[in-house]
């Protein structure tokens, strides 16, 4: 805890002193030819395998000549190995993407990414470079109460709009949550720790409401569909409720009010990376406008941080036609410095709560 | 010229330096991570002191006895069962009915989990939905007595192996005695065959236990979201939630550890008694029934034996297939929904692809290893005890009991700093370490069984060590090592929670995969790459039984003809 705070502390510090030397990144020829001659990329991420595979298919259709290597360490492991290895003088990674905030400040404040600066970072928001010259956030997460309409009533459905609405005796039994053991399941819990009326009182009768607490997200998604737990509650965002519709499944979503929108995937380069031509030609696109278009795309599904690209989803295109769908409302961000400080002790109070 | 002398035990102090580099040393290693406090951070007893000075894991602890308990309750008596009726019954169609009891073990628990989800789960499982058609009570399997139930399942063969394996070999000329002095059946089991066998029911209730307590994915599956707790839930956690916690994992993995020791003494205990009652030889297990294959006993013998492999395997892959021919599962679905696809994905994935290839080449490479390693352990322990020989076997155990993400830990600090991290190599040794410990124990079983009388007459007769295990141990353990290399290949096959941890972009195996498609939710992909793992080990036990069985006897017709 002690070391998070500190972490935390050299971070925020970090970001309004003049840094080290920070490297401007654009693509140029000379940065495609030398990434071309080194010939792949390994890249650690932590999002859905299938979402990945298509941002980097977008990737090779621009630069076909590099290989990359998808390795998964999903959550917090993934940022426990990367830290291990630098540690023990192993550089394998050459880019790394996580989505919890808390490990991504702790990788960034051990100095294990390259400070760079996009040419294009005047289009990113301010979310996106919170943790900025290491870490850039390119997508955005909306979270969103799943349902499944078979046996959830549309009566029922519009009740979820409201947080508190969920402690309804009717929902008790239905409802899934998640372990907050990753940054996706983490921001709502911030919400609900911070919102007036909510914090611990909320979480007990959230946990009086007999839920199941699953070990991740997809498990989740799975009791959904089945009809097992047809609420998915506090865990789940718009692009895997977008992917989920997309395959035919029974489930529709709607957003809390407020919403909760919180940091994406970050991505940074790791330091002495085995290909760092390629990593940075690697991160320069992803945190372009075409990178940008690629996460918007159909798989991926990803809302861009990029200011100036407007929402392209065709997936958020075809739901909104749909009656059931209801635009978002009011939107709350987590404040990234509680974000930091507190959600190891946030974790606790759920899990002491959730598994009583 | 003064000729060198080597020491005469330098053999098995090499054994035990090997045994000791291969599955002492992780654990060793593991031990120490729970005085790290961080990565390349100091040493300290915070977490040791958490773990063994305060309460904080009496409840996860008191949970995993039960539950362990339970399990090698059920699973030992269904074995028991099994094996009785395979051994003195004797149905019709044997052979079938023993690879049937034996697949549960050829299916990954966490895969089987999911199959028994598909089918059990209250609202929309298979079999509810069709008990719920007609007007029959429904089953809940994501209940405590849900899990145990499958997860005796699961474990049985292990126990019927033991089991068996004593059954067959009970020298039966006690029992044709008690028959002799008039003597009936249930004062024959009573009388001469439970004292006989209780060394072997207790060392299955000891391995089924302590494999139970280690188990982590059907209660994490089907019992944590209902808020279970246990100590392998507790080990989870702390490697997975933010801020990772390895050192009180590590300290949480040494309680299972000083079980699984106290499980270890009582087992060698057994074993040891368990030597009085062996036969010189393989003889044939006197028959209860003597009415032949089709007579009614013989009968509902097989159809309890039937049960038992549609609810332990034939369901569960059912259900994966199932999941493997939608795109999603919600209940209820038209035959219109079936379709390839799934599997067609999942062969045109390069990372399934990549990872099938490195599954395949880990599980023949250290199979191979395993058996030569394991039998040299198993020889010396039952052949040849000495101090020496008591603490390679006592090493060789140890792991286990460590969970497979604590055998991961392990390595990582271990090897982080050489070039073998982050290589194939260090699945090998994964597999290596974890599974050591089931191939010594069927071994020294069946060393045990065969008697040492023949050794002694050919060593007698002047025969070398090397000439007495070429001669005599190894054919006459042909059998064991059949069945060892099958257990031990499957196990290797399916492995995940250690190679979850040390695998890499190039070094994936299958399980990881598996594993991955279904934590992005892709259960459909998931179960598709499943069948694929269980179609490709069924084609390796084929080609096992193949080599070990069907070659010899065609050769062995062969030459009788031409004689």
């Amino acid at each position: 805890m002690k070391k998070i705070l500190m972490a935390a502390v050299a971070l925020l510090g970090g970001v309004t002193q003049p840094v080290l030397a920070q490297e401007k990144l654009s693509i140029t020829p000379a940065l495609v030819a030398a990434a071309e001659k080194e010939g792949q990329v390994t890249l650690q991420y932590s999002s859905p395998l299938e979402a990945m595979q298509a941002l980097m298919a977008d990737f090779n259709k621009a630069y076909p000549k590099i290989h990359v290597n998808l390795e998964r360490k999903a959550g917090t492991t993934g940022a426990q190995s990367l830290l291990q290895e630098l540690a023990a003088g192993v550089h394998r990674i050459d880019v790394f993407a996580g989505t919890d905030a808390g490990a991504n400040s702790t990788l960034a404040a051990q100095h294990a990414f390259v400070p760079v600066v996009p040419e294009n970072v005047k289009d990113m928001g301010a979310s996106a470079t919170v943790l900025a010259p290491s870490i850039y956030y390119s997508d955005v997460s909306r979270y969103v109460v799943m349902y499944n309409p078979k046996f959830v009533t549309d009566a029922e459905a519009a009740k979820l709009v409201d947080w508190k609405s969920i402690l309804d005796p009717a929902f008790k039994g239905r409802i899934s949550l998640v372990e907050p053991a990753f940054g996706v399941v983490l921001a709502p819990l911030l919400y609900v720790m911070n919102a007036p009326g909510l914090g611990e009182p909320y979480l007990k009768q959230l946990k009086a409401q007999n839920p199941a607490i699953y070990l991740n997200t997809a498990q989740a998604r799975d009791a959904l569909i089945s009809g097992q737990q047809p609420i998915a509650f506090l865990a789940q965002w718009e692009a895997v409720a977008l992917g989920t519709i997309e395959s035919g499944a029974p489930v529709r979503f709607v957003y809390s009010n407020p919403m909760v929108e919180s940091l994406g995937n970050g991505w940074g380069i790791v330091t002495e990376s085995p290909h760092p031509n390629a990593a940075r030609l690697l991160l320069t696109w992803l945190l372009s406008r075409d990178g940008g278009l690629a996460m918007q795309g159909p798989i991926y599904a990803m809302r861009s941080s990029l200011t100036n690209l407007d929402d392209t989803r065709a997936g958020i295109a075809r739901v909104a036609k749909e009656s059931w769908y209801h635009p978002p409302g009011e939107v709350w961000h987590p404040d990234l410095k509680d974000w930091f400080e507190n959600s190891p002790k946030y974790q606790e109070i759920f899990t002491n709560i959730m598994h009583q | 010229m003064p000729r060198l002398r080597l020491p005469r035990n330098l053999p098995a102090l090499l054994l035990l330096a090997v045994v000791f580099a291969l599955a002492g040393l992780p654990v060793l290693s593991m031990l120490l991570g729970a005085l790290r406090s961080g990565p390349g951070g100091s040493f300290g007893t915070t977490a040791l002191a958490r773990v063994f000075l305060t309460t904080a894991y009496l409840k996860p602890l008191m949970a995993t006895l039960e539950i362990a308990f339970h399990v090698a309750l059920l699973g030992t008596l269904f074995g028991v069962a099994l094996a009785w009726i395979m051994s003195r019954i004797r149905p019709p169609g044997r052979g079938l009915l023993e690879v049937g009891i034996m697949l549960p073990i050829f299916i990954s628990p966490f895969v089987g989990a999911i199959g028994w989800i598909t089918l059990g789960q209250p609202n929309t499982g298979m079999i509810n939905v069709a008990l719920r058609a007609l007007g029959l009570p429904t089953i809940n399997i994501l209940s405590y007595g849900g899990a145990m139930f499958i997860m005796a399942l699961f474990l049985v063969p292990y126990g019927y192996t033991l089991i068996r394996h004593s059954l067959d070999r009970l020298n039966p000329e006690l029992e044709e005695a008690a028959a002799v002095c008039g003597a009936h059946t249930r004062g024959t089991i009573l009388g001469v065959i439970v004292p006989m066998l209780w060394p072997s029911l207790l060392s299955a209730f000891v391995i089924l236990f302590v494999l139970s307590a280690e188990m982590f994915s059907i209660p994490g599956l089907l019992l944590v979201p209902h808020g279970y707790s246990n100590l392998s839930y507790a080990i989870y956690a702390k490697t997975t939630h933010w801020p990772i916690n390895q050192a009180e994992a590590s300290a949480i993995g040494i309680v299972l550890l000083v079980m699984t020791l106290i499980g270890m003494a009582i087992y060698a205990y057994a074993v040891r008694v368990q030597e009085r009652f062996i036969s010189i030889g393989p003889k044939s297990p006197r028959a209860v029934m003597r009415s032949g294959p089709w007579s009614l006993p013989a009968l509902i013998g097989c159809l309890i034996v039937l049960i038992y492999v549609i609810i332990s395997s034939v369901l569960p892959v059912l259900a994966l297939t199932l999941r493997a021919l939608l795109p999603y599962f919600s209940g209820d679905f038209a035959l219109s929904d079936l379709s390839l696809v799934n599997l067609r994905h999942t062969m045109a994935d390069q990372l399934a692809i990549t990872a099938l290839g490195n599954s395949i080449i880990v599980t023949a490479g250290s199979t191979v290893l395993l058996m030569m390693i394991a039998f040299l352990v198993a020889l010396g322990r039952v052949r040849k005890p000495s101090a020496l020989s008591l603490v390679t076997w006592l090493v060789a155990s140890i792991p286990i009991a460590v969970p497979g993400v604590l055998i991961g830990l392990g390595m990582i600090w271990l090897y982080i700093r050489t070039p073998i991290y982050a290589t194939l190599a260090i699945i090998f040794l994964v597999m290596l370490a974890r599974f050591l410990p089931i191939l010594v124990r069927m071994f020294e079983t069946g060393l045990i069984q065969v008697g040492r009388e023949l050794d002694q007459a050919a060593a007698i007769c002047g025969a070398s060590d090397l000439t007495i295990t070429l001669q005599i141990r190894i054919p006459l353990l042909a059998g064991t090592m059949r069945s060892a290399a099958a257990v031990v290949g499957t196990q290797i096959f399916n492995e995940l929670t250690a190679s979850a941890l040390v695998f890499t972009s190039t070094s994936s195996v299958l399980p990881v995969v598996i594993f991955n498609y279904m934590f992005d939710g892709n259960y459909s992909q998931a179960s598709a790459l499943a069948l694929v793992q269980i179609v490709i080990l069924m084609a390796g036990l084929a080609f096992l039984w193949l080599a070990g069985t069907a070659l010899p006897a065609m050769r062995s017709r062969m030459q009788t003809g031409r004689a």
